[in-house]
């Protein structure tokens, strides 16, 4: 019983450092995470193993690890002597983590490292004009209107709203597929 | 709607109830200008429609003619009037007869009105009805575009990265320049959301499910 209370304080833990370290939630304080799940820890017995959590996802995390090589590294440090190593309970709770946290984690890393703004959405509308101020429009092909939602992290999203006619959304297409095409000589598509 | 009321009230002319001020003054003012002046007028006036420069022509018709200025003025803003009044309407709305008979009314002489006629109802049409609709509002539109696929290896927080990512860098109409990072995901998306537009353009464009009927 105890051992399943201790592997759910340390997945918080594990869960708690993510939100805080990895996906920018303020509201996850050291304070509240000792509060919630070790109130028995003296302040020091607590901080030590936040540190060594926080090192240890950092770690995994930079890396990017596959499963291979975090069981080769979890194996590792359980093999430790002293402090700085784990018990079997620790290492399963930290492969249990990041199985479910590594692809959230790894984007949250990227984004980082990305200054351009990104393309977060998109919506669009296919009208057709039929008249205007200046005459008759019913002659005119189909419009295509779309709206391009761009935003840097952590920052308001701005929004373009741009007007196609058929031969530019072609254009475009075109521009699409040369782009795939050269994605796909790098990155087979699976 | 205007289509469908002019349509269905052949009674008054294409210019409206009331014919323009600058249309009466050009009626007036035409009496004794020759053919070749007009057809002169009638060039640069179609190619101001067209939305060209016609400063330098305009000048130099005011220069070498015998009309004076003011009266030159009168005729080319009257046969500015006529031709953008005439050129709203479809010509499956405004019947070449009907649009020769208006002018009539307006006393203008019969080989104007051919010249006029031969405007409205030929082949320089498609060109005026296509310059002209440049000027209904529009949205930005994209000039150019340009894009990079990277793959970035390393970063500052992520040892091995090597994730591809697409640059898109868009100039559009009003001369500004928007450049942004497209993830894989949302390449794919917008990949598939643009040939989606497509489809539904050229779906629209057979179904023609919005032909206007006169």
């Amino acid at each position: 019983m105890a051992d399943v209370e201790a592997s759910k304080s340390l997945s918080g833990l594990l869960n708690g450092i993510a939100q805080k370290v990895y996906y920018s939630n303020s509201e996850i304080t050291e304070e509240l995470l000792k509060d919630e799940l070790y109130p028995e820890l003296s302040q020091e017995e607590f901080k030590a193993l936040h540190e060594k959590m926080k090192a240890l996802i950092k770690s995994i995390a930079t890396a990017d690890m596959d499963p291979s090589q975090l069981e080769a590294f979890l194996t590792a440090q359980t093999k430790r002597q002293g402090s700085g190593g784990l018990d079997a309970e620790q290492a399963a709770a930290l492969s249990r983590f990041w199985k479910s946290q590594r692809v959230r984690v790894r984007e949250s890393l990227l984004s980082q490292s990305r200054w351009e703004p990104g393309l977060r959405g998109l919506t669009w509308r296919v009208d057709l004009h039929t008249a205007a101020s200046r005459g008759d429009a019913a002659h005119s092909g189909p419009v295509a209107l779309m709206e391009l939602e761009l935003g840097r992290a952590g920052q308001d999203s701005e929004f373009v709203c741009l007007e196609f006619d058929e031969a530019k959304v072609n254009q475009v297409l075109k521009k699409m597929s040369e782009i795939q095409q050269s994605i796909d000589r790098i990155v087979p598509r699976t | 709607m205007v289509v469908m009321s002019l349509s269905h009230t052949k009674d008054s002319s294409f210019l409206g109830g009331r014919i323009p001020a600058e249309i009466e003054s050009m009626s007036k003012n035409l009496k004794d200008v020759d053919q070749e002046l007009f057809r002169k007028i009638l060039k640069a006036v179609v190619s101001a429609l067209e939305g060209k420069d016609n400063r330098e022509v305009m000048k130099s018709i005011a220069e070498s003619s015998v009309i004076p200025q003011e009266r030159l003025s009168y005729i080319v803003a009257g046969m500015y009037r006529v031709l953008s009044e005439a050129i709203r309407i479809p010509t499956s709305s405004l019947k070449q007869e009907a649009f020769k008979e208006d002018l009539r009314e307006l006393r203008i002489p019969e080989d104007f009105i051919t010249d006029f006629s031969s405007v409205v109802f030929g082949s320089r049409r498609a060109a005026l009805d296509a310059a002209t609709s440049q000027n209904d509002p529009h949205l930005l539109t994209m000039e150019d575009f340009k894009w990079r696929v990277d793959v970035t290896i390393s970063t500052s927080s992520l040892a091995r990265a090597l994730q591809p990512s697409v640059l898109m860098q868009m100039k559009l109409s009003d001369g500004s320049c928007q450049r942004f990072e497209v993830p894989l995901s949302k390449f794919q998306e917008l990949r598939y959301n643009v040939a989606l537009i497509l489809k539904e353009m050229n779906d629209l464009e057979k179904r023609n499910i919005l032909k206007i009927q006169d």
